[in-house]
């Protein structure tokens, strides 16, 4: 059998969502905030794009990367404690505040029962779900993985060079997702070929990650991102390069971001 | 219709988020839990967070709860008769 | 011993929880079986709710780990860190002496550092947002301490390592989760050595919301017992030093098997009744040991058993539903010992599966006085002595989410 390992669909996704959620979803997401509309959101159309009726639920797995988590959910959960008291805060929000509610939801309503891992950090999460999701296919672990990259940012953490809160700039939310399959899997649609994913992080000042000033990515596209959370946005250029290369006839992709905490690469045949 | 029971329902749909009902079509005597309105575990412990917080009524634990929680009528029963 | 070509050699350990400091006052604290919880030290937080934690003391680093690090003269500051933190280093200390490693020698390796943890990756500064939520203009120096305070990042800079870094945020099964992980690092060369398992601090914020969703036991919590009334809350970190195997190594303390982890696809909180996810994922975690070992071979489960009515039935279930009953290891929860330490469980969990496999003996669920005669599978109360009949266990972690991992252990001769 062969390592190979193919991604079958790109999603990126802003905030508000263009489209919305499926009528069927709805009364499952009830509960849901933003954060895991969006995974939803993304994941939902990117697991679409494979047929999965000879794929069993125990062969899917999702990997989802993040830097802060559900941080609003977090803050609302903050409110009912201040707001109502000791004993009086809300289950819900606090369940929902967890970094892998997201995962679950996703689990639930694409019924996936393989492998669920959620991961955080600063640097790159997207590419840190990335590199273990093309682990767990090398491994065989799974045949179908669903690779997140989630973020919002939250007013509660903004400040402006003084030192101030910096009220002018609206916060985004925005969502990547990666369908990657097996060879066995891969459809004749797959994007592009998967080759590695090497991601070399080390520690840097953290004020680095609060504007991630000086992060460079490499080849780069035309296209503006600022609407895209700071934290997102090197997942969103290279998901946009690949599919650009793939649209564009281009044979092969050696991308790469820099910055200073740590650098990665990711390589791609078309 | 009693105000207690009306604002129970819009608790269910504000609060609550049960979906393609308005609080006017929710009735008084079907289940709130599994096939009735929906709702399962954790809309349980909200539940008694909310009516905590609404009423000052407190459900010290689940075993009360199953028997407060059957529906509307029963629920604003235990209300009236634990307010302070 | 059962070696496959997965197998990772565990050369150190480190702990630190209510239940102890180091890996021999928790084998003390297991025998002596005295151990209560209390109420939270305010010193902690203050807190109005009668729900009883297992803390740690006030400083997390021994005075063995303070002079060490103070000697390091790290880039940041030890005041500076968070609680998780000093947890996450003071046990990693140990588990590096313990795998006799030296700071000069792990430097010049490839060293991976994965680790799980639940608060301790959440923006939770209650005073910073209060201010905020006024309108007020906060100090900033709460973000730079969360922006600079990702566990795993923070033990790479002190201790001046390299090799991937990795942070699990799987809930409760995290600590699991991430010991599987960095068996995955090591299998496909990604590193030598691997600093893993998993820590978490007591928090209001935690505290608060299981209380919320009623989960917590306003008295010691009794996992399995037919009186159980829900968890304690605890703290602590559970770290090992994972290597890959070779012949001129020093003698492992024991190994990692295999990993195997399952969604439930079922709800938010709940586990799924029949513990669908926990079945597959202990038939995974079996499987992934490559045909070495067989599930009759286990001789120790080490339940999640958090004490709460949900979890030990489903748990229960699944464990009924994968075991023949002519092969039913025994089951046994610690939690009775530490409280749930979320994050950390699954790190302090694998230590203690391997302690009681390598002493070749379990003593029961402790404060578990009264099995709950509806569980299909009955775990070990309190106070029966069993010899157990082999070196090979599990590990078990279910989460919110619906995440269930498995780890199968072995411990040396």
């Amino acid at each position: 059998m062969s390592d190979n390992v193919f991604i079958q669909s790109i999603q990126v996704a802003g905030w508000p969502l263009v489209g919305g959620l499926p009528q069927q979803m709805q009364n499952a997401l009830r509960r849901a905030d933003d954060f895991i509309r969006l995974a939803v959101f993304v994941g939902a159309r990117a697991i679409e794009s494979v047929p999965l009726a000879n794929i069993g639920p125990a062969e899917i797995g999702i990997f989802l990367g993040t830097t802060t988590g559900p941080l609003e959910t977090n803050f609302r959960f903050l409110d009912t404690l201040f707001d109502d008291g000791e004993g009086r805060c809300s289950p819900t929000l606090f369940s929902h505040s967890v970094h892998n509610a997201a995962a679950g939801y996703l689990a639930r309503l694409l019924n996936v029962q393989g492998q669920t891992l959620t991961m955080t950090s600063f640097g790159w999460p997207f590419l840190s779900a990335l590199c273990e999701a093309r682990a767990a296919l090398v491994k065989k672990e799974v045949k179908v993985a669903l690779v997140l990259g989630v973020e919002e940012e939250s007013p509660v953490l903004i400040f402006d060079e003084g030192g101030g809160l910096e009220a002018a700039r609206a916060c985004r939310k925005g969502a990547v997702a990666w369908l990657l399959v097996d060879e066995q899997t891969a459809e004749i649609s797959a994007v592009a070929r998967l080759l590695d994913v090497l991601l070399e992080e080390h520690p840097c000042d953290p004020g680095f990650f609060f504007n991630r000033a000086g992060e460079l990515v490499a080849p780069g596209i035309t296209e503006n991102c600022s609407q895209y959370p700071s934290a997102l946005q090197a997942a969103v250029v290279l998901s946009k390069k690949v599919e650009d290369c793939s649209l564009g006839g281009e044979s092969e992709l050696a991308w790469g971001v820099e910055a200073p905490c740590g650098k990665a690469s990711i390589f791609i045949d078309f | 219709m009693d105000d207690l029971k009306k604002r129970l329902k819009e608790i269910f749909v504000e609060d609550l988020k049960v979906q393609g009902v308005t609080p006017d079509e929710i009735d008084d005597n079907a289940p709130l839990f599994g096939d009735g309105l929906g709702l399962d575990s954790l809309d349980a412990v909200e539940l008694v967070v909310l009516i905590q917080k609404h009423f000052n009524v407190q459900i010290a634990n689940m075993d009360e709860g199953r028997e407060a929680f059957a529906s509307i009528n029963s629920l604003a029963a235990y209300i009236r008769e634990h307010l302070k | 011993m059962n070696i496959s070509e997965g197998s990772v050699a565990i050369s150190g350990l480190g702990c630190i929880s209510a239940a102890g400091r180091d890996v021999e006052e928790h084998l003390q604290t297991f025998v002596e079986r005295s151990i209560v919880p209390a109420p939270v030290p305010g010193r902690l937080f203050e807190t109005s709710l009668p729900y009883p934690v297992f803390a740690v003391g006030p400083d997390p680093l021994s005075p063995w780990s303070r002079a060490l690090l103070e000697n390091l003269q790290p880039k940041i500051s030890l005041i500076e860190l968070s609680r998780t933190s000093l947890l996450v280093l003071d046990a990693a200390l140990q588990a590096i002496r313990s795998a006799g490693l030296n700071l000069d020698k792990l430097q010049k390796k490839r060293v991976g550092i994965c680790l799980g943890t639940t608060v301790g990756c959440a923006f939770n500064d209650e005073e910073y947002y209060r201010t905020w939520r006024r309108g007020g203009r906060p100090c900033a120096a709460p973000i730079f301490r969360y922006l600079g305070g990702n566990i795993a990042s923070v033990l790479q800079a002190i201790l001046c390592l390299r090799g991937p870094v990795g942070v699990i945020t799987n809930a409760c099964a995290s600590g699991t989760d991430a010991i599987g992980v960095a068996k995955n690092w090591l299998n496909t060369d990604r590193c030598d050595l691997v600093i893993a398992g998993g820590a978490d601090a007591l928090s209001r914020i935690a505290y608060n919301g299981f209380a919320s969703l009623m989960l917590a036991d306003p008295d010691a919590c009794r996992p399995f017992d037919q009186s159980r009334k829900g968890l304690n809350l605890g703290e602590g970190a559970g770290i090992m030093v994972l290597a890959k195997i070779r012949q001129d190594d020093r003698p492992a303390l024991g190994w990692v098997h295999g990993y195997g982890t399952a969604a439930d696809a079922w709800h938010p909180t709940a586990p799924h009744p029949d513990g669908r996810g926990l079945q597959a994922a202990i038939k995974k975690a079996v499987a992934d040991c490559g045909g070495g070992i067989k599930k009759e071979q286990v001789s120790l489960i080490n339940a999640h058993g958090t004490g709460t009515p949900t979890n030990d039935l489903a748990e229960t279930t699944a464990v009924a539903a994968v075991f023949s009953q002519d092969s039913l290891p025994p089951l046994v929860s610690t939690k009775g010992f530490t409280g749930h330490t979320l994050g950390a469980a699954g790190g302090l969990e694998a230590i203690f599966t391997l302690l009681a496999l390598a002493a070749g003996e379990s003593k029961g669920s402790f404060r578990c006085g009264n099995p709950d005669p509806t569980f299909p599978y009955q775990p070990m109360s309190q106070g029966v002595q069993v010899a157990l009949n082999g070196k090979i266990g599990i590990s078990e972690s279910l989460a919110f989410g619906g995440s269930n991992s498995c780890l199968v252990l072995e411990a040396a001769s």
